[in-house]
């Protein structure tokens, strides 16, 4: 038999081959439905701003500068409507900072998060420090499954709430994926923690995890704000499945995501402002930002102290943290996005006065502005177990 | 897949001024292109019924960076959407709890009794229960034919990460086939 390299490349390329034949000409109309269409007119040379509209026509006149002013009133106008977006700390004493959105993606706060499908954001990725395949995540739900003692699942307590634990255990037949899952109730929220991997059985593990969540709402509401660990299992890191937000026992982050064809949908920046700096172990884990990044093109000056932690395997999972001096750290995460884009948004954390700030929340049509300097926030920080 | 056209199309387009490029151009490519971007992300994990949405999210989110003259190479640009979009596919699926059941059945691509077939079914089976970190290494060290310099730039590592993922991807692999002993 071939050695395992050779098997490897002859498997590998012949796979495509022997996939389910799909039509080539189905598959481009649907993503042709996604691409802007052009414009049908020409000019000589294309203006700034112009540059993605074709040109075929051979008449340069009015029409051209009438199509060129409309579209620059519609970038005014765009840009009016995205002044920026407020970035938020725990702390009221913290400077106020705007981000702005990058090119191309439509930004905004998500302040309702009943409303924004929240439960499936609300996770909190852990991973296992070595090449074991265990994950774990922990989010919230509406509502408990349905069939769960159809599942075989039994009855466990967390935190001297009842809950109910399934684990099934997986041999290489059926893809040697074990996992085991666990909810729970609190208040109105349905909690659940899962695991998978070959460690995915033990349920001590899992339970421990359970047990040091706690639930983060907003004052008034009750709605699920967010999640926190009071404790990482041993052996397990913390990871960056979910907004900034919930890797943070103690500061708020306010949550960008990309409106792509007019749904809410990835990519996903989240930003978070936070007082008391980097440890020397946080440093440690992170990368300096060399002036020159990996695409060989110019980083990003101006402020000081940048470190950006690329996802593990992931290179477009990326987070930025900047130390903006005084003991205040901003940290600017992205998944989906090149981690250039991320760099670019960290790129325009700018501080502002509290007039501008009002202003600015008053045009992004913020409900609950956050209290100016020396007042306190109406929120409660998150809690942490 | 039709390499001429694919190596056409891809000297033309990656180097055409960012105004001139078109949506036919870009057909052009997603024609040329698709096949290749299918097989990867099959490797990569994403469930066969899943293929053509991973392909198609590929396409279009490359579309206007492409179009803008940002991109320099519209294949390499396309393959690292893909690996991407299979790997936060496979996550968004996780947290939504559908993941274990697809990942859990790996189905024979065909019911070969051909021993050839059925090796390379075992060995793309085994593949894809590897970690994702060691299975994309391995996609495009061999099914892409990148060098471990070129694997390391497309995944934004260490020529050195690369080098040990490989080693211990091929070892896992081995384990998985149940060839510990085979070298």
């Amino acid at each position: 038999m071939a050695d395992l390299e050779t098997r490897l490349r002859d498997a590998l390329r012949s796979a495509g081959d022997r996939l389910p034949a799909s039509d080539d000409e189905a598959a481009w109309a649907r993503v042709a439905q996604h691409v802007q269409p052009e414009l049908t007119l020409e000019v000589g040379e294309p203006e700034p701003g112009l540059r993605t509209a074709a040109h075929r026509s051979r008449r340069p006149g009015l029409l051209v500068a009438a199509v060129a002013a409309a579209l620059l009133l519609v970038t005014v106008a765009t840009a009016r409507r995205e002044p920026g977006a407020l970035v938020v700390g725990a702390d009221p004493t913290l400077p106020r900072y705007l981000i702005d959105p990058p090119a191309g993606v439509s930004l905004y706060a998500l302040t309702d998060p009943v409303d924004a499908e929240p439960f499936a954001e609300y996770v909190v990725g852990l991973r296992s420090r070595d090449d074991d395949p265990t994950d774990l995540a922990v989010q919230a739900q509406r509502e408990l499954p349905k069939d769960l003692s159809r599942l075989g699942a039994e009855s466990v307590t967390v935190s001297g709430r009842a809950g109910w634990l399934m684990a099934s255990t997986a041999g290489p037949a059926d893809g040697g994926i074990a996992s085991a899952r666990i909810w729970w109730q609190d208040g109105e929220t349905v909690l659940f923690a899962m695991a998978f991997g070959p460690r995915a059985s033990d349920r001590a593990l899992l339970l421990t995890l359970a047990e040091s969540v706690t639930v983060d709402r907003s004052p008034g509401t009750g709605a699920v704000r967010g999640l926190a660990l009071g404790a990482v299992p041993d052996g397990f890191e913390l990871t960056f499945d979910g907004p900034a937000r919930l890797l943070s026992p103690t500061g708020y982050t306010l949550d960008y995501t990309g409106v792509v064809n007019g749904e809410v949908a990835d990519p996903t920046i989240g930003v978070r402002l936070d007082r008391g700096g980097l440890s020397a172990a946080e440093r440690a884990r992170l990368y300096r930002l060399d002036p020159i990044d990996l695409d060989g093109r110019p980083a990003y000056v101006g402020l000081p102290g940048f470190w950006v932690l690329p996802g593990r395997d992931e290179p477009e999972s990326t987070m930025v943290v900047i130390d903006l001096g005084d003991g205040v750290t901003a940290t600017v995460t992205g998944s989906q996005l090149p981690a250039d884009e991320v760099r670019r948004v960290a790129a325009t954390l700018h501080p502002v006065s509290d007039r501008t700030w009002s202003r600015t929340a008053r045009a992004l049509g913020t409900s609950e502005p956050p209290a100016p300097s020396g007042q306190t926030t109406s929120s409660a920080p998150p809690t942490s177990g | 897949m039709d390499s001429g056209r694919r190596a056409a199309v891809g000297a033309d387009a990656g180097d055409a001024p960012a105004a001139a490029r078109s949506t036919d151009e870009y057909r052009e490519i997603f024609l040329a292109e698709r096949a290749r971007l299918r097989r990867i992300a099959y490797l990569l994990g994403c469930p066969a019924d899943r293929l053509d949405d991973v392909v198609a999210d590929a396409f279009v989110r490359t579309f206007e960076p492409w179009r803008s003259g940002t991109v320099r190479d519209v294949g390499a640009y396309l393959r690292r959407a893909v690996v991407n979009e299979v790997r936060d596919g496979s996550r968004r699926e996780r947290s939504r709890l559908r993941w274990s059941a697809r990942q859990a059945s790996v189905p024979p691509l065909v019911d070969g009794s051909d021993a050839a077939l059925a090796d390379q079914d075992r060995v793309v089976a085994a593949l894809r229960l590897l970690p994702a970190e060691q299975r994309v290494v391995l996609v495009l060290r061999f099914a892409e034919d990148l060098s471990e310099e070129q694997t390391a730039d497309a995944l934004g590592l260490a020529v050195g990460t690369v080098k040990s993922r490989t080693a211990r991807a091929l070892a896992q692999l081995r384990r998985q086939l149940g060839e510990d002993d085979d070298g």
